[in-house]
């Protein structure tokens, strides 16, 4: 049989039933000869299998704000069923009720704008440092750093940057003195409409390892921790975009 | 006993995590359609599912003790 190359993808929508039966049996023929990979998709699909049935266990009946969410859903894949409309909608209202109901917090990327008081106070710092960016970009006395060395940053504050995509450009990287010790600031083009910040600091306070991303004052954060810093990335773009951008880079950090 | 440290792990797992994994373990959605619904490229949706299952693995581990150190156990001669 012509070697075929298994990806991690490949191994995901194996377990979620998305490849053709041509693609299940290349994966399948894999995992045979990988006893350590198969126990993992085995351990996966045991997972799949117990979220099914706790959601099937536990379904309550849905909100009305529920509803609208997955009306919305429904809008967003252009699902044009007449009958559909009532029923998928009803069926995702159900799902959306469940992952409320059984994940406590969780709930749809809530960009709902927060208080500032409920900020974490390292986030407002990050935003704060952001702002003295734009500053800094306007005064020809205040020129831009585009040299980066991590190295150099780590020994000096213990901080580890996350790697940039390839095709993210640094414009300005700055320490600054912040209440929670040194803290680092880049400035970076990331092909979008505008300039992002990445401020990250030492801290042991508690802090999400998965990014969040909050709207504060207009201005959407994402922030995440990692091996006791944590990071914020903000600018002037979309909340989703921000959150997929954290989303990376926290990625980058997984390795 | 199994469903309730499921769900106990999924409980402290980040909200984007669960919503693609309920969208797509749960829901059956394909990925194309779980992508539209969150705004997002697929690339992403696959990564996050990754990475969700990988820390759902751990936390499942902890619950179940798996992951926990194995106390020492003293034997007389």
């Amino acid at each position: 049989m012509k070697a075929v190359t298994i990806t991690e993808c490949d191994l995901q929508a194996y377990v979620d039933d998305q490849l053709d039966v041509a693609g299940r049996l290349e994966v399948a023929d894999y995992l045979v000869r990988n006893p350590e990979v198969a126990a993992r998709v085995l351990a996966d699909l045991s997972l799949r299998d117990s979220m099914r049935a706790i959601a099937h266990d536990s379904a309550p009946a849905a909100s009305p704000a529920a509803v609208e969410k997955a009306q919305r859903i429904d809008a967003a894949l252009d699902r044009k069923r007449t009958v559909g409309r009532l029923g998928r909608a009803a069926e995702l209202a159900a799902a959306l009720a469940v992952v409320v109901a059984v994940g406590g917090t969780a709930q749809f990327v809530d960009f709902t704008p927060r208080a500032t008081a409920a900020v974490p106070g390292l986030v407002q710092e990050a935003l704060m440092s952001q702002q003295t960016a734009e500053l800094r970009a306007d005064m020809p006395s205040q020129p831009e750093t585009r040299d980066f060395d991590a190295r150099a940053v780590r020994r000096a504050t213990r901080i580890d940057m996350p790697e940039l995509p390839a095709d993210w450009r640094v414009l300005d990287a700055q320490l600054f003195p912040s209440d929670y010790g040194p803290s680092v600031q880049m400035v970076i083009d990331t092909g979008g409409a505008a300039p992002v910040s990445l401020f990250a600091a030492r801290s042991e306070g508690e802090f999400p390892e998965e990014p969040q991303t909050q709207v504060i004052d207009g201005q959407a954060v994402g922030y995440w921790s990692h091996d006791g810093t944590v990071y914020a990335l903000t600018g002037d773009q979309m909340p989703e975009s921000i959150a997929e951008h954290a989303e990376d880079l926290a990625s980058s950090q997984d390795s | 006993m199994r469903l309730r440290e499921v769900a106990e792990a999924l409980d402290r797992l980040s909200p984007e995590h669960q919503q693609v994994l309920h969208l797509v373990a749960v829901e059956g959605l394909s990925y194309q359609e779980a992508a539209e619904a969150l705004a997002i490229p697929i690339g992403t949706l696959i990564s996050r599912l990754s990475r969700a299952r990988a820390r759902l693995r751990t936390l499942d581990g902890d619950e179940s003790g798996a992951g926990r150190p194995i106390p020492l156990r003293i034997v007389e001669n």
